[in-house]
């Protein structure tokens, strides 16, 4: 889980580029993927970015198997929930088939109204519509995946937050987001020793009592955190993290970078048009 | 050059009554490598901050005295100038790395003072090439090991390149390993600046300093050579009484109550924590289980108690009852509002109709009877160790598996987490297997000792 997301220090042609045109071409695409229902076209761009990212993982296959891994699982999802219930249900539906008809449908009292009224006239059926919509969206989400991916394997996360702050974002604020980044695998580790920890000691943590088991568990591990965040406070005062704000460097972007932003702007504009 | 000169200075904190350092004048000269001592709450980190400029500037309190540095008050420097001239590494890696890779961790104080690309640049190789950290340059922090972290640390503050460093408590949780080379470090840079090392262990680091000062509740005891300190003076900071604290064999010590067989766990599916693990305890025991940061230790414990699932072999429990583990982090235990609940909620899934009693008898033995309507939270360090032990006796197990109850703790704190395990012993025939850096402490007491290194278990002793 820590190693996801990691930079992969490299020499390729994205690398030399600057974060901020990295950033603009990830924002363009990802509001083109958002606008378009083409198909085609979000196909060209996936393979477009799959083909780049092979390149930068060339060294190491095995950093994109989590990510892939999570395309598939997050696809599949996608596919099959909107198959079995795609909402337009009254425009009419191609059954590719039908799992459980009408009829035996009344008689399965446990599903209630709403699946009932999805599943209006034709019972639960995996549809063609539905299928073609779930991988539209799921080929929407990978591409977008894809593209960010791009951005962070070759961006190193100190490059990222200095760009925002040249273009004008509080210095600070993205320093602390960069530092919240570190409490979250704390966190979650510190939570799940404290959950394991109560449920050792036969603590009645049951969905019957959410609200209560959800406070004594977050109060450990968040009085943990904040004890630490304390003396990271100190940490950063020593760093002279306050003297940062006055300091801004200059946005330059290269012949490359330029190049890029055109390149973005003709997708954008392939993609929507 | 730089020096530091304390006239009487005392602070207090703030909302509290009782001054954390009182009254205290000391000259530290030019490269001087002065070692403070002083037990849990002595003083010796306010000191730190107070020298670094922190109090009163960034943690709130009532500052009397005055502080000079190079001649001049320390109210008369710009922040810039005085990160530049002392600096404070923490002793909590975890706490001290603020950024996300190493090679950003190290940069980040040099952008912050506005030193320029270049410099910065060679200043990172140099640092990196001089703490080893050349390989792991582009690597997430979280992802290094503890070792690895520490040398991060302290690399990111010589980037700044001060003139004082203050190190607190450098040695506190680290293994032997490691303590040596922060030592062989200090011995490197002794004489280029000025170095002042807050411990509690004094051990290494008595015969590498310049001036000893040693603080007892805020107030400064003794300031001179090393050599002139009388024993006495050091009794609080040395471990070799603490064999009188040692209890015979429980008389059951020969049947075994918890058998590990070829046990080996792994989070990846390929690179193993730890594999063909073998041992077992026997009724009442006390085992300790030692070794180098990061070698998988905690993830034996947690894997034998049941917090996490085996990937090959077994753990068999005789009798029946369980195992519990008390983490590291005693936080991590505490569910309830007071002390009492805490304890309490525990001894009732043990013995619903003695709850109360029982609860009563651990507070009374582990000497926090009179903190039990207190927030378990807001307990010092070595009381929050006491209270989540207790929390976990309660539940009566059979084996007790206790992670690191010494790291980070004086003398005073040992003996009194010590005193409450062998009641554990005597009273509740609990058997102990503790994991600790503390080598010492494991050799004087414990009845059987293990090494983890390199993913294997081996009897030591």
């Amino acid at each position: 889980m820590y190693e996801m997301m990691q930079y992969i220090p490299g020499r390729t042609f994205l690398h030399g580029l600057s974060p901020i045109s990295k950033l603009i071409y990830a924002l363009m695409l990802g509001i083109a993927i958002a606008l378009s229902y083409d198909m085609t076209k979000i196909a060209i761009l996936f393979v477009g970015n799959l083909l780049v990212l092979i390149i930068i993982c060339s060294k190491d296959y095995n950093m994109l198997k989590p990510y892939i891994r999570l395309m598939l699982y997050f696809s599949l999802l996608i596919i099959v929930f909107q198959s079995l219930f795609y909402w337009k249900v009254f425009l009419g539906r191609t059954s590719y088939v039908v799992l459980i008809s009408p009829e035996a449908l009344k008689r399965i009292p446990i599903i209630g109204d709403i699946i009932l009224f999805l599943t209006y006239r034709k019972g639960i059926v995996f549809s063609r519509e539905g299928l073609v919509y779930g991988l539209l969206v799921s080929l929407k989400f990978s591409t977008m995946l894809l593209i960010n991916l791009l951005v962070l394997f070759t961006t190193k996360p100190g490059d990222i937050a200095k760009s925002l702050i040249s273009i004008g974002l509080p210095g600070s604020i993205i320093q602390l987001a960069i530092i919240s980044l570190k409490f979250i695998p704390l966190f979650i580790e510190e939570f799940t020793i404290t959950y394991k920890l109560a449920k050792m000691r036969g603590s009645d943590i049951k969905i019957s009592n959410l609200l209560k088991s959800t406070y004594m568990l977050l109060k450990a591990s968040t009085l943990s955190l904040i004890r630490r965040a304390k003396l990271m406070a100190i940490a950063l005062e020593m760093k002279g993290f306050s003297l940062r704000s006055r300091r801004r460097e200059k946005v330059s972007l290269s012949k490359n970078d330029i190049c890029l932003l055109i390149l973005s702007l003709i997708a954008f504009m392939f993609m929507v048009l | 050059m730089c020096s530091i000169a304390l006239k009487n200075v005392s602070f207090i904190y703030m909302n509290y009554n009782k001054p954390a350092i009182h009254n205290i004048s000391l000259t530290i000269t030019e490269n001087e490598f002065v070692l403070v001592l002083g037990r849990s709450g002595s003083g010796k980190s306010t000191l730190g901050y107070i020298i670094c400029g922190l109090i009163p500037r960034l943690i709130p309190g009532h500052l009397e005295g005055e502080i000079l540095i190079d001649g001049r008050s320390i109210n008369s420097y710009s922040k810039e100038e005085l990160v530049k001239k002392v600096n404070m590494l923490l002793q909590d890696p975890d706490v001290q790395l603020t950024y996300l890779t190493v090679e950003d961790e190290i940069k980040f104080p040099m952008e912050n003072i506005g030193l320029s690309k270049e410099i910065a640049e060679g200043r990172l190789i140099s640092l990196l090439s001089l703490f080893g950290l050349t390989k792991v340059r582009e690597k997430y922090v979280f992802n290094l090991s503890y070792g690895q972290k520490q040398r991060v640390s302290l690399a990111s503050i010589l980037a700044i390149d001060p003139k004082v460093i203050i190190l607190d408590e450098p040695l506190s949780h680290q293994d032997l390993p490691s303590r040596r080379r922060i030592v062989e470090f200090l011995k490197k840079i002794k004489g280029n600046r000025t170095i002042i090392v807050m411990e509690h262990r004094p051990y290494e680091l008595l015969k590498l300093c310049d001036r000893l000062v040693i603080l007892e509740d805020g107030k400064l005891i003794f300031n001179g050579k090393p050599n002139a300190v009388k024993d006495d003076r050091l009794r609080d900071f040395l471990f070799s009484d603490l064999r009188s604290l040692k209890l015979r064999s429980s008389k059951n010590a020969q049947r075994p109550v918890l058998i590990v067989r070829d046990l080996a766990f792994t989070y990846d599916g390929k690179n193993y924590v730890f594999s063909n693990v073998n041992f077992s305890l026997n009724e009442g025991e006390m085992s300790f289980i030692i070794g180098p940061n990061g070698a998988g230790k905690s993830t034996l414990a947690m894997v034998i108690s049941g917090l996490l699932s085996p990937s090959k072999g077994d753990v068999v429990i005789t009798g029946g009852r369980k195992v519990c583990y008390v983490p590291q982090n005693p936080d991590l235990v505490f569910l309830h509002d007071t002390l009492y609940q805490e304890v309490l909620s525990s001894a009732v899934k043990a013995t619903s109709s003695k709850a109360d009693s029982l609860t009563r008898e651990i507070l009374k033995a582990f000497n926090l009877w009179d903190l039990r309507d207190r927030d378990p939270h807001l307990l010092s360090r070595g009381e929050r160790v006491r209270a989540a032990i207790a929390t976990m006796v309660a539940l009566k197990p059979r084996v007790l598996i206790i992670d690191e109850p010494f790291s980070g703790q004086d003398k005073l704190n040992i003996r009194a987490i010590l005193n409450c395990l062998n009641y554990l012993r005597a009273r509740h025939n609990i058997t102990l297997l503790i994991i600790t850096h503390e080598v010492e402490i494991a050799k004087l007491l414990g009845d059987k000792l293990y090494e983890l290194n390199n993913g294997r278990l081996k009897v030591i002793a």
